[in-house]
């Protein structure tokens, strides 16, 4: 690469960096909070990052479905968020939420229109690393989850939109005194990633 | 600590709400910032308008069919209004008027709190139906328990618990009701407890067994409680409240005013220990100074039905009372005045309280317990009468005590398991159960070192339970000097 190494993204690459960012993310809390049990997972490098990716087939194939499905709705700017819910699996009581903000970028316009944008690569993959390094660095604070407890992934729109196995769902906030930490965004100039990870303030 | 932060933040509500909403604010502030130069609405923006303010309308009919979202109550990171005419049309169409966005967060921030569903729909909410098979069992492998006791050595502290009944005593007669108090474990290590119209007390250090008194014929005693090493008071089922002197085994006083039998009795903390409160079968609470001829102070009324529990709390502020009504009141120590209103009302319990316990080491903490169609024990902060929390007993409760050394908690219980029950504190994680009892635990007591529990049941036994002893502190006793400890721990306890 020359010197300036800026490359360019297109928006469908920005939604591809963006599934791949939210699959590498959805892993690390599932494989952190102890969602699935350990033996699930196999270290996979990442982004100069060790992230432990889930082997199961059917967890996969779901990731891959939703993930493809997310894919499609961020190139047409109808994906505002994915918030992964840690439930317990008994009461379902909304225990965790990781929420994931797909906003735009600077370069939103330029990028939806068709453009390729300047993007410097690595830089944004600096971030999305950033991004997963603290979500596994959240076990530090996180309240420890003693209860067997199950996920489900909720995908924000706009709003009409119908797609097949697709259903409306509740928003499943978490009940009662809570407490947030907002963790790094990173951008691909055309869309920005927000996390932030809210829980039940511990008694 | 944590607990005390939770009440704290329970305190400050308020204060809560703008510190999380300062987060969210931030990002508003930063996204209007952003979206200003979006000015000139692009095709793409003012198209998500318009989708918006259409489907809007779709979107109504369609979530109300549907499963009911909260809208956007409540989740900070969802500002995403754009430029100022976005914000007065989602403004608007969100039934808020002319107002910031830092005031519509905190609004939706107190929304979740409040849990309210609002009506709002500015966006979908979906989930792919065909979910992945969760794996069961996935808990954390080595389940880690932190026990808060007051050693600051960092592992685990195993306590090895004798769950099997350490003295059993015969309670023929005991009266089968479950809305009375008719034992008491006293300062003095005796242990009152009624069967039918008469009181026994049996001492726990030289095992004697001596009749206190015997009522008429027909009179059942249904409220028993130590008032100091030696007097007792009880009540009976002619309404009447009576003081006794245990040692010299005569009546002092009898105190009549009650419109129906005292099945309930706290006496007073600290400052006030010729403070006599008694709850009765018609809801009535009433307040006596049993030194004067006069004894009447005052009133407290809102139970609807038996006042089964009452409790002073430790420092002496607060009273705490549990009625079949299933409301829990708190009081204030305002005894001259008679109240029609508790400083609060909770009505949380689904079953009757009978179980009313305040932390001996936290005086703000409440502990109470609801009977069978409830099972749960809800931990409050009776100075703001909030929950702390709540946990499922999965059993009725008749009876909660808290240990301090221990930071260990027993609830007794009825149906279904007829069980003392051990949990940590502050976790509240089960530890243990005492099985034995055939029937219903319908009192209980604690021994004065704290580490015997008493249980009377329906199975017309009284039962003594090692419940709070623990290993670490019964060496130590023995090691700080041979014979003389053993005799001061035997001292405590001699059957």
């Amino acid at each position: 690469m020359a010197t300036a190494t800026k490359g360019t993204i297109t928006l469908q690459g920005s939604a591809q960096m963006i599934s791949e960012f939210l699959d590498f993310g959805i892993n690390s809390i599932l494989f952190q909070r102890n969602i699935y049990p350990e033996n699930v997972f196999m270290p996979k490098k990442h982004y100069g990052l060790t992230v432990y990716m889930s082997e199961d087939e059917e967890l996969r194939k779901y990731l891959d479905t939703v993930l493809a499905q997310a894919r499609s709705w961020i190139e047409k700017g109808q994906l505002l968020q994915l918030v992964l819910v840690v439930l317990h699996a008994d009461t379902e009581e909304t225990l965790e939420r990781w929420a994931f903000d797909i906003e735009k970028g600077e370069k939103f316009e330029e990028g939806t229109s068709g453009k390729k944008v300047e993007l410097d690569h690595k830089q944004m993959q600096e971030g999305m690393k950033a991004v997963v390094k603290q979500i596994v660095s959240t076990i530090t604070f996180l309240p420890l989850i003693e209860a067997p407890v199950m996920f489900d992934l909720l995908f924000y729109t706009t709003p009409g939109i119908e797609v097949e196995n697709w259903d409306p769902t509740k928003p499943h906030m978490i009940k009662g005194a809570s407490d947030s930490v907002k963790i790094r965004s990173w951008t691909s100039k055309i869309h920005t990633i927000n996390t932030a990870v809210t829980y039940k303030a511990e008694s | 600590m944590s607990l005390f932060h939770e009440m704290e933040n329970k305190l400050r509500l308020d204060g809560q709400v703008t510190k999380d909403s300062r987060i969210a604010r931030r990002d508003a502030k930063n996204k209007v910032q952003q979206n200003a130069s979006l000015n000139n609405s692009t095709l793409n923006n003012s198209k998500c308008l318009n989708v918006s303010k259409q489907a809007s309308g779709k979107n109504r009919s369609r979530s109300s069919s549907k499963s009911p979202s909260r809208g956007t109550g409540g989740d900070r990171f969802m500002p995403k209004l754009g430029d100022d005419a976005k914000l007065h049309a989602l403004m608007s169409e969100m039934n808020i008027s002319n107002q910031t966005p830092q005031d519509k967060e905190e609004k939706d921030l107190l929304a979740t709190i409040s849990s309210v569903a609002s009506n709002n729909t500015q966006r979908g909410i979906l989930s792919y139906a065909n979910k992945p098979k969760m794996m069961p069992g996935s808990a954390h492998g080595s389940k880690l328990v932190f026990s808060a006791t007051k050693s600051t050595k960092a592992k685990t502290s195993i306590r090895y618990v004798e769950t099997s009944v350490d003295k059993i005593l015969d309670a023929p007669c005991v009266e089968q009701d479950f809305n009375i108090n008719i034992l008491d474990w006293g300062e003095n290590n005796i242990i009152a407890v009624a069967l039918a119209n008469q009181i026994f007390l049996w001492n726990a250090e030289t095992s004697a067994i001596n009749e206190l008194c015997s009522l008429e014929e027909n009179t059942k005693v249904t409220s028993i409680k130590w008032i100091d090493d030696c007097n007792i008071s009880f009540g009976d089922s002619r309404n009447r409240m009576h003081v006794w002197d245990a040692t010299e085994q005569q009546s002092l006083r009898k105190m009549r005013g009650h419109a129906a039998r005292v099945s309930s009795i706290a006496v007073g903390q600290g400052q006030v220990p010729w403070l006599l409160t008694c709850g009765s079968k018609s809801g009535e609470i009433h307040n006596y100074d049993v030194r004067k001829p006069n004894p009447f102070l005052s009133k407290f009324n809102v139970h609807t039905e038996e006042v089964s529990g009452l409790s002073w709390s430790p420092d002496g502020r607060l009273l705490a009372s549990g009625g079949i009504d299933n409301v829990v009141g708190l009081w204030s120590n305002d005894i001259g005045t008679s109240f029609n209103e508790p400083m609060h009302k909770l009505e949380e319990h689904q079953a009757g309280v009978k179980a009313v316990q305040w932390c001996p080491w936290k005086p703000q903490l409440l502990a109470t317990g609801g009977g069978a169609a409830c099972k749960k024990m809800i931990i409050w902060n009776g100075n703001s009468g909030q929950k702390v929390l709540d946990v499922d007993t999965e059993n009725q409760v008749s009876g909660i005590h808290w240990n301090e050394r221990l930071r260990e908690i027993v609830t007794c219980h009825g149906y279904p398991n007829n069980v003392l029950r051990l949990w940590k504190y502050p976790k509240f994680s089960h530890m243990i159960d005492f099985e034995g009892h055939d029937g219903r635990i319908l009192c209980s007591s604690q021994s004065p070192c704290g580490k015997y529990v008493c249980s009377l049941g329906e199975d017309e036994t009284l039962r003594l339970w090692k419940v709070f002893f623990s290993e670490e502190t019964e060496t130590k006793a023995k090691r700080a000097g041979g014979s003389r400890s053993q005799t001061a721990t035997a001292l405590s306890m001699r059957f």
